[in-house]
């Protein structure tokens, strides 16, 4: 069975529980959604699939392969892409440089080769150069020859995204990618993720903007405190009049 | 021929000057995430001074230029601040790098490659069959004395209560109004003049030279993260146990080798991950 | 199309060793064949080789090595003890010339390289330390404090010129692997591990086992300029590549340029010439400093790169124009309805 899923984890921080108990499963081709008040664990839970954090309690699988003891990078090598909160890109370099940072799980170069130049590195490069370009043009970043650094905080965001999908990934994890977004940004990055489900890539996403995430996401998690409070597709989400009491922070 | 208790007294002699550059290493650390590597030029400076001018004019004079020198640094980090984008921390390093380097060179330039020393007390006392250094005992009272004072101070003054504030978290410091940057510069100025204590001391106990400044500043680090980078209470037990070690390897080893065993014990420390060096506590 | 961009491509990653082997090919016309001045350019080469790779792991990689002369120190005694005391030739001291610092820096780069750079720093000072009073106790293998004499010299040379175009060729190949690893996927890798190493593990980057593998390399090539500097001088001492020369090397990358292949060039000849023609003592050592300081201070990126920033600017400012160009038309295209929900 194609996907990633976390079966009962339970993070501690000191003494407080940042996840109890929380189960997800994100099968390829899919779209899930993970919405909650902050401090729901929602990037914890992100931090567990990705090896940041190792929870204390609980599996992470690949594919039935219990990747728990997997280190971050490992993982990343394996076909798990992860864009950050706040994006996390060298804003001294240009946008293609920037988001070609991500091809690393797709390079398979020894150091030799690397240091030497080898005809294979060569024509590597140039696909990987070749590919980072188009899904420029793809995402409307534009030719890539930009500063990083002097992009505006809704195209900072879609670069992240970018860097995460210039690697290949089978399972892509967003971290609120489209905050700050525009209607034509949020409609291109929706595009680009329906695209990516249609090839089957798992992709997991966790926002705040509810029309967004129910107009996209096959399935919706949501999270309170560390556990899942509603489980189901959108309609069943828009339908849960608890989930809006406790976004409204409003006692149950 | 000296015995095992001998060897353990010169130690902590010795190691409490260990403390006193340890001390200041500790407390910059803490309050500006920086690790001033120009730490044994302030002792040395002030030692050399204090050596080639002599007299009780030589030692406060000397503690002076170390002051003075510690202001230079404190200015530059002020700088670099205002100025600079710090996109790499280790930028402010690198300069205190540049100011050992420079330093080093200054004094070689000054006074020679030859060691200096300043006069101090020469009896040595007997008991029971232990021969104790009168110097000694007043590196370790002046040591201490300063020890307790700076201790008192950061416990139960007003400054004190800012100084730990910022080294816990510089934005909350900020946040309840405590001149954060003053505060830093204090540290860098009377770290500074601590070190050029030690650095006197020095000059009377063993002697100081040019390369002064490189020994003393490993010294410090080592004695620094023995017991973990935490404060200036680990520090001064660090730079204790380090004396001792080190009495204890010139006295048993065969010659030269003694020298290595701060670098070891430096990779040991470091190796073993408790050295207590993540960055960002300043920036919490 | 595809042979042009290729040809391209090849142009741009090899321009820096055609500049530097046209300035070698004209150093040599103008010194001809005898000439004392050999002693200062070579000089300058050797300190290239130990400071380049500094500033591919330190400018790219964020690794500040304080040893990298030490690590030359290494490979120059390697090549003494073995050529000296065990009659090997010059060329099979070379492999272990670059293997002895190569696997010492191997060894001790795992456990410190995991840790802040702040540790790195000062436990690379601590390596030289250890290096030097180790060098200096271990009198009947090494020599103690005065060293080794009696090596031989360069192979292949008979005079300086052309011991001077055995080190240019060993600088060449260095910036030509400089410049091909800065454009792979492995370069990248690097500088992400500079940038942000959370960022580098989540693209498939083993952190710790690449800065092992830079700080290692580097250490190797500095080996080899110590079997050159070994048997260009023929002696070597404690204090002929240690703390000083340490010092200096960061010096060099940060001054003309941590982030390229030739800036570490431009510092090692600013060093070197001004060390020559300045008084000694405290002007040298407190303008270095200062130098260093104000460097760091205004132009981090060191002298080389005060050409780019004024360039990009400008080309920026054109660039900038266009992308806002093309915003006004999506949006014009949005309102008319072609957009997407």
């Amino acid at each position: 069975m194609a996907m990633l899923s976390a079966t009962g984890i339970t993070v501690e921080f000191g003494g407080f529980r940042a996840l109890d108990d929380m189960s997800l499963s994100l099968e390829s081709g899919s779209i899930l959604g993970l919405v909650g008040p902050n401090g729901a664990g929602k990037s914890t839970m992100f931090n567990c699939l990705t090896g940041i954090v190792r929870p204390g309690v609980g599996q992470v699988i690949l594919d039935d392969t219990d990747i728990s003891q997997w280190s971050v990078h490992r993982r990343a090598r394996a076909g798990i892409g992860r864009a950050f909160q706040t994006p996390r890109v060298d804003l001294d370099a240009t946008v293609l440089e920037a988001v070609l940072a991500g091809v690393g799980p797709r390079a398979h170069e020894t150091l030799l080769g690397a240091l030497l130049g080898s005809p294979w590195v060569l024509r590597q490069e140039k696909r990987f150069r070749q590919d980072v370009r188009q899904l420029l043009e793809r995402l409307n970043l534009g030719d890539g020859r930009q500063i990083a650094g002097t992009l505006p905080a809704a195209h900072l965001r879609l670069l992240e995204v970018a860097r995460v999908l210039a690697g290949d990934a089978r399972y892509v994890l967003l971290d609120e990618p489209a905050a700050g977004m525009d209607e034509s940004d949020r409609a291109v990055l929706a595009n680009t993720l329906r695209g990516l489900a249609q090839q089957g890539i798992g992709v997991l996403i966790v926002e705040h903007n509810f029309p967004f995430i129910l107009s996209l996401c096959d399935r919706i998690l949501v999270l309170s405190s560390g556990t899942v409070i509603a489980d189901g597709n959108p309609q069943e989400i828009r339908a849960n009049r608890q989930i809006a009491k406790i976004y409204l922070g409003q006692a149950i | 021929m000296s015995t095992f208790a001998e060897f353990v007294l010169n130690g902590i002699f010795l190691g409490v000057l260990y403390s006193l550059v340890a001390i200041p290493l500790t407390s910059i650390w803490t309050t500006t995430d920086v690790i001033d590597i120009n730490i044994g030029g302030y002792a040395t400076v002030a030692g050399i001074i204090a050596a080639t001018l002599g007299g009780i004019v030589g030692i406060i004079l000397g503690v002076f230029a170390a002051a003075a020198m510690g202001v230079i640094t404190g200015a530059l980090f002020y700088l670099f601040h205002k100025i600079s984008v710090i996109k790499d921390p280790i930028t402010i390093v690198l300069a205190t790098f540049g100011l050992l380097f420079a330093t080093t060179s200054a004094v070689q330039a000054a006074v020679g490659t030859d060691s200096h020393f300043v006069p101090g007390l020469t009896s040595i006392f007997l008991v029971s069959g232990t021969h104790i250094s009168a110097q000694g005992i007043l590196n370790l009272s002046i040591a201490t004395a300063l020890f307790i004072v700076l201790a008192v101070t950061m416990r139960y003054t007003l400054i004190g209560l800012k100084m730990r504030a910022a080294a816990l978290s510089t934005q909350s410091a900020e946040l309840i109004g405590v001149p954060v940057r003053t505060v830093q510069i204090t540290a860098f100025i009377a770290g500074a003049a601590i070190a050029g204590a030690a650095g006197i001391l020095a000059a009377i106990s063993v002697g100081i030279s040019y390369a002064s400044a490189t020994q003393f500043t490993i010294f410090a680090f080592t004695a620094a993260i023995i017991c973990g980078l935490k404060g200036p209470t680990t520090a001064f037990c660090g730079g204790l146990l380090l004396g001792v070690i080190d009495s204890l390897s010139a006295g048993y080893l065969p010659s030269g080798w003694s020298a290595l065993v701060p670098p070891l014990i430096i990779f040991a420390v470091l190796a073993s991950g408790r050295a207590g060096l993540s960055v960002s506590k300043a920036r919490a | 199309m595809n042979t042009g961009n290729l040809a391209a491509t090849l142009a741009v990653r090899h321009r820096a060793v055609l500049g530097f082997a046209l300035a070698a090919v004209v150093t040599m016309l103008i010194l001809g064949q005898q000439n004392t001045a050999y002693a200062t350019a070579t000089s300058i080469l050797i300190f290239s080789l130990i400071s380049i790779p500094l500033a591919l792991i330190y400018g790219h990689g964020g690794i500040v090595s304080l040893c990298q002369a030490t690590f030359a120190g290494m490979g120059g005694y390697a090549t003494a003890i073995l050529t000296v005391n065990y009659g090997w030739s010059a060329w099979q001291a070379l492999p272990l010339a670059m293997a002895v610092p190569g696997v010492l820096s191997f060894a001790v780069s795992r456990p410190i390289l995991r840790l802040p750079l702040f540790a790195l720093v000062l436990g690379t000072v601590a390596i030289g330390e250890a290096w030097s009073f180790g060098v200096s106790a271990a009198g009947d293998t090494t020599g103690g404090y005065t060293g080794i004499y009696g090596i031989p010299g360069i192979p292949l040379a008979t005079d300086d010129r052309q011991a001077f175009v055995v080190i240019v060729i060993m600088v060449a190949i260095m910036i030509i692997l400089f410049e091909n690893f800065t454009r792979t996927a492995r370069g990248r890798a690097l500088n992400s591990i500079r940038v942000d190493p959370t960022m580098a593990l989540s693209t498939g980057t083993n952190v710790a086992h690449q800065r092992s593998i830079a700080f290692t390399f580097a250490a190797a090539v500095a080996g080899a300029a110590g079997w050159y500097f070994a048997l260009y001088t023929g002696y070597i001492s404690p204090v002929s590549l240690s703390f000083n020369q340490d010092a200096a090397v960061i010096f060099m990358v940060v001054i003309g340029g941590r982030r390229s292949s030739v800036g570490p060039i431009i510092g090692a000849a600013i060093y070197v010439l001004f060390g020559d023609l300045l008084p000694g003592g405290v002007v040298q050592g407190v303008l270095f400093g200062a130098v260093l300081i104000l460097i760091l201070l205004f132009m981090q990126d060191g002298i080389v790169s005060i050409g780019s920033p004024l360039i990009r600017k400008i080309s920026n400012n054109m660039r900038t124009t266009k992308s806002d160009q093309c915003k006004t038309q999506e949006y014009t295209v949005q309102g008319s309805g072609h957009g997407d929900a």
